[in-house]
């Protein structure tokens, strides 16, 4: 099975964060079931959006949706001796529980951090970070 | 219409970053800073801290540059509360070739505080000389900057009837 497909299922996530020829990474990832999802304007998705703006950049990060309205989730990569620390504070884990796990070279690449202060989506359909309209 | 230079330099956490992959898609507010030891810089900072609350959701990018190391503009950035890039030309790559040296500080070397505003292109539609601190933009002059930008980049400005 396409690894990708494995980690996130159905959920849409910024494509800029998968790599084929990416090093293996520790990854934060958010599934929020469908019946719990908040809005993606909710406030505390909103101020998971600065925390990421605020804090160490990681490798990755995208937030995950399935719909145009609300939040399905989020995908954050990191690698490095402090990953698994760093990975324990990720903001969206204030949402929603957190798993972290060990992900295999080959699905996760390294993405420039978001410039902020922007957090919101370009148009419904896209997932923050992705930085323009098109 | 000038286009300003596509500078590319470390970020606040030492990541080499490009002007154009920080604008993105956005219109966008350039600045210029002596650096975190000036008093007109940090009171220019608190405003632009002001502002970060609208365009956090109205799709604009703030970019800071300085001469000061990374770790020093992470820090001035984390004691601010900014959530934007700043970039470091700590090792004064750009700043002759901007024409933006601040020739009558010896002892700092820093950049002349300059503000743009840039279309999402990079071409400049307005700039303000701060080497006097009334030459910044005021709030109000950088939300309708911002405005005329916006409405001549984006086509949907008057959304079309139903």
């Amino acid at each position: 099975m396409d690894p990708v497909r494995a980690l996130i299922g159905d959920l849409r996530a910024d494509p800029r964060i998968f790599d084929s020829d990416g090093e293996a990474a520790w990854v934060s990832l958010i599934v929020v079931p469908e019946s719990l999802r908040p809005p993606f304007d909710d406030p505390a998705v909103q101020q998971a959006r600065r925390g990421v703006l605020t804090g160490p950049p990681p490798d990755a990060v995208s937030t995950l949706l399935a719909d145009d309205s609300r939040f399905a989730g989020a995908v954050t990569v990191r690698r490095g001796e402090d990953a698994k620390v760093l990975l324990r504070d990720d903001p969206f884990a204030r949402v929603h529980p957190a798993r972290i796990m060990r992900v295999e070279a080959g699905v996760f690449g390294t993405v420039p951090p978001p410039t902020g202060p922007t957090i919101e989506r370009h148009g419904s359909a896209r997932p923050w970070p992705w930085d323009r309209f098109e | 219409m000038t286009t300003f230079p596509d500078i590319a330099l470390p970020d606040h956490n030492g990541i080499p970053r490009q002007l154009s992959q920080l604008v993105g898609g956005d219109p966008c507010v350039l600045q210029f800073y002596r650096g975190f030891w000036c008093p007109k810089e940090q009171a220019f900072f608190r405003a632009l801290v002001q502002l970060q609350e609208r365009a956090e959701v109205a799709y604009t990018s703030f970019v800071s540059v300085s001469v000061d190391e990374p770790r020093v503009a992470a820090a001035f950035r984390a004691g601010i509360g900014a959530r934007w890039t700043f970039l470091s030309d700590h090792e004064r790559n750009w700043i002759e070739r901007l024409g933006l040296r601040e020739s009558t500080d010896t002892k700092n070397d820093p950049y002349r505080p300059v503000v743009y505003v840039l279309r999402p292109d990079l071409t400049v539609h307005s700039e303000y000389n701060g080497y006097w601190y009334w030459g910044r933009p005021t709030l109000d002059e950088l939300h309708r900057d911002l405005r005329a930008v916006t409405m001549e980049v984006r086509p949907d400005w008057t959304p079309s009837a139903p």
